[in-house]
């Protein structure tokens, strides 16, 4: 007869049943200290900081060579993650590519082509997917996309700007703290947005979180708070050699808001740099305190590049590496083999959300065209990658033609419309892009492949 | 001014109008050509020197050029519109420069829109204002020079200055320019949008 409940409870046991009773449980109870998520059905969220600067160029962090900026935090992340050495925006410009972070998306596809059409309510963010999957989420920093202030679905903090146009300002910067407007006299920006995100993950919670802060910092006006001021007054420059003082001001240049001759806002910029990272030393520092940097991802990244006079431009938007390459770094405890490794392949703003949604262990939506970077992390070799599609939409008063191009690890290709002829570079033997090569033998031989791969990534194909 | 006055002796149209016109137009043309080719020196330190100056004379002939023709007209016995139109040829000349490039990028629409920023008004109406200041200078100079009983501060020329100073603050002091230049976008997507 086969042994009921009832019976086996009351069945009287040997010494040797409960001696080999006590010593499994003894054994699991030790494995269980080393071996944490096999005794668990359901693996741990990591909590997620999502650190999104303005204009910070790809080579503007001590880590990446920079003559003389000093970026101790970022470099830390660095050190203990991985650094992404090729890293892109797939739309040069603030509100496309920040649409882009949020949704995992094409510009042509969320619809925020340029800074001037709006942002559609419609979207869905990360943020909204990983409230449902039981984060809390806070959106805090630079929302600046057209239109009106929307009602973010799934945001349980948002804390952002509207002055000037969404740019914000680096002092006085008044907040919408959710909902309600609110002057902050005294405050820089940078530091009164770190603020509020330590507060946020400060607090006593049951959930997993995401912070996704988003700076104004190193937009212009460039302004580094009192105490960096003049840092790097004196340091001397490498400027490119086609730079002048003047192309801040000369074919429109003056409509990015660069009043100033040129090396002399370089220079704030990199002092704006260096206040951008101290803060992100803060937030990294009260993760440890709190006990929570071995479960949390931090990505930290840019919304686009910056020209400093290459090609005698400044701002972005043009698609030469300094306005469409970024820093990348990823940050994420255990979980990533061989820390402080560079990796090669590469990564777009639009896999960001996916990535996050993989690493929450959260589904990626199907109409996300971007690809989850988590394999990378720890194998870099896998099959990736190998050409993506960037575009640029009209975005008045400036001068800057609409392009579709693509870039593979070697090769660019960029059309243009209007009057502009196409361009072509080989970026192996001509990494800065001075030689065109459409019409070079060469050029000739690559562009049938590159127009081909060109016409597939605007249909959707992935390469 | 007193036309018959025997300070002032009117001269021919070339010596008061095209002169003038001429110094400060071939100077913005010669600065120009040096800062676009500044680079071709050779010399890093070189072509940041030339650049960097030329960019500065460039710039002020393009806004200040005024300073130099209007009193050298009125001195010559230009009449107040010649005067005026003298001041303005590089300033408009510049303008459709400009509008040339930018037609490379934009519709004829869009193109002619851009001729209402911020920066080509106040290069006319901060031009405008100089010349109210230069009109009360050479009339303080003319009275002092020949004791003529001349009304040196009237209505125009203070205008001119007050509506350039306000624009000068509205386009570029107040907060950069930035309320200026979003209502210019507001404009242009109510018109093409």
């Amino acid at each position: 007869m086969a042994k009921t409940r009832r019976s086996i409870i009351k069945e009287p046991i040997t010494r040797r049943q409960a001696i080999k009773t006590m010593g499994g449980a003894l054994a699991a109870g030790l494995a269980s200290q080393a071996f944490p998520t096999l005794l668990f059905a359901k693996e741990k969220k990591p909590n997620i900081v999502f650190i999104l600067s303005d204009d910070h160029r790809w080579d503007c962090l001590s880590c990446m060579g920079h003559p003389f900026i000093k970026t101790p935090n970022m470099d830390r992340l660095a050190n203990q993650g991985v650094l992404f050495e090729n890293a892109f925006v797939t739309t040069s410009l603030c509100s496309p590519s920040r649409a882009s972070f949020l949704t995992g998306q094409y510009a042509h596809t969320h619809g925020v082509k340029n800074n001037i059409t709006t942002w559609k309510d419609s979207n869905v963010t990360l943020l909204e997917i990983l409230k449902e999957a039981g984060y809390d989420t806070a959106f805090i920093g630079k929302w600046h996309m057209p239109g009106h202030l929307p009602h973010l679905r799934g945001v349980d903090e948002f804390i952002t700007f509207t002055i000037q146009q969404g740019q914000g300002r680096y002092f006085d910067c008044p907040l919408i703290i959710n909902g309600v407007e609110t002057p902050r006299p005294g405050k820089y920006i940078t530091e009164d947005l770190t603020d509020f995100a330590l507060e946020f993950i400060s607090r006593k919670r049951d959930n997993p979180f995401c912070l996704y802060l988003s700076h104004k910092a190193v937009h212009h006006q460039f302004l580094p708070p009192p105490e960096l001021k003049g840092l790097y007054k004196d340091v001397k420059l490498h400027l490119p050699k086609e730079a002048d003082p003047w192309c801040t001001w000369v074919d429109g240049a003056i409509w990015y808001g660069t009043i100033g001759k040129l090396d002399y806002l370089y220079r704030r910029y990199c002092e704006t740099i260096v206040a951008l990272d101290q803060q992100i030393g803060r937030l990294v520092k009260r993760l440890d305190q709190l006990g929570l940097s071995d479960n949390t991802v931090i990505i930290y990244t840019t919304d686009n590049g910056y020209f400093w006079g290459e090609h005698h431009l400044v701002d972005k938007r043009w698609p030469y590496e300094e306005s469409i390459r970024i820093p990348f770094i990823v940050r994420y405890p255990g979980h990533i083999k061989n820390p402080g490794r560079r990796i090669p392949n590469m990564v777009l703003n639009i896999d960001v959300a996916p990535t996050l949604l993989d690493l929450a262990g959260v589904d990626i939506p199907k109409n996300m065209e971007g690809i989850s970077i988590k394999p990378v992390l720890n194998n870099s070799r896998i099959a990736w990658r190998k050409a993506w599609l960037y575009e640029y939409f009209e975005d008045y008063p400036y001068q800057v033609p609409e392009m579709n191009g693509i870039r593979t690890d070697k090769y660019k290709y960029i059309e243009y419309s209007g009057k502009k002829p196409a361009e072509l570079f080989d970026l192996a033997n001509d990494p800065h892009e001075y030689h065109n090569i459409i019409e070079t033998p060469e050029g000739m031989k690559r562009l049938p492949e590159l127009k081909k791969m060109l016409a597939q990534l605007k249909q959707g194909v992935r390469l | 001014m007193n036309e018959r006055s025997d300070y002032i002796i009117k001269a021919s149209f070339a010596k008061r109008f095209v002169y003038p016109t001429s110094i400060v137009l071939i100077t913005w043309i010669a600065s120009t050509l040096v800062y676009w080719n500044s680079a071709k020196v050779g010399s890093a330190s070189l072509h940041y020197f030339l650049a960097d100056a030329s960019g500065i004379v460039m710039f002020l002939s393009i806004g200040f050029g005024s300073l130099l023709i209007y009193p050298m007209a009125y001195f010559r016995g230009a009449s107040a519109t010649e005067r005026i139109v003298a001041s303005l040829v590089t300033p408009i000349i510049w303008i459709i420069k400009e509008e040339i490039r930018v037609s490379l990028y934009f519709t004829l629409g869009k193109t002619l829109y851009y001729a209402l920023n911020q920066l080509h008004v106040m290069v006319i109406l901060g031009s405008l204002g100089l010349m109210g200041a230069c009109e009360i200078i050479c009339r303080i100079i003319f009275k002092g020079r020949t004791g003529e009983q001349v009304k040196v501060v009237t209505a125009l020329p203070i205008s001119a200055m007050v509506i350039s100073l306000i624009a000068f603050y509205c386009s570029l002091i107040w907060e950069g320019g930035v309320h200026w230049f979003y209502f210019f976008v507001r404009v242009y997507r109510a018109i093409f949008l």
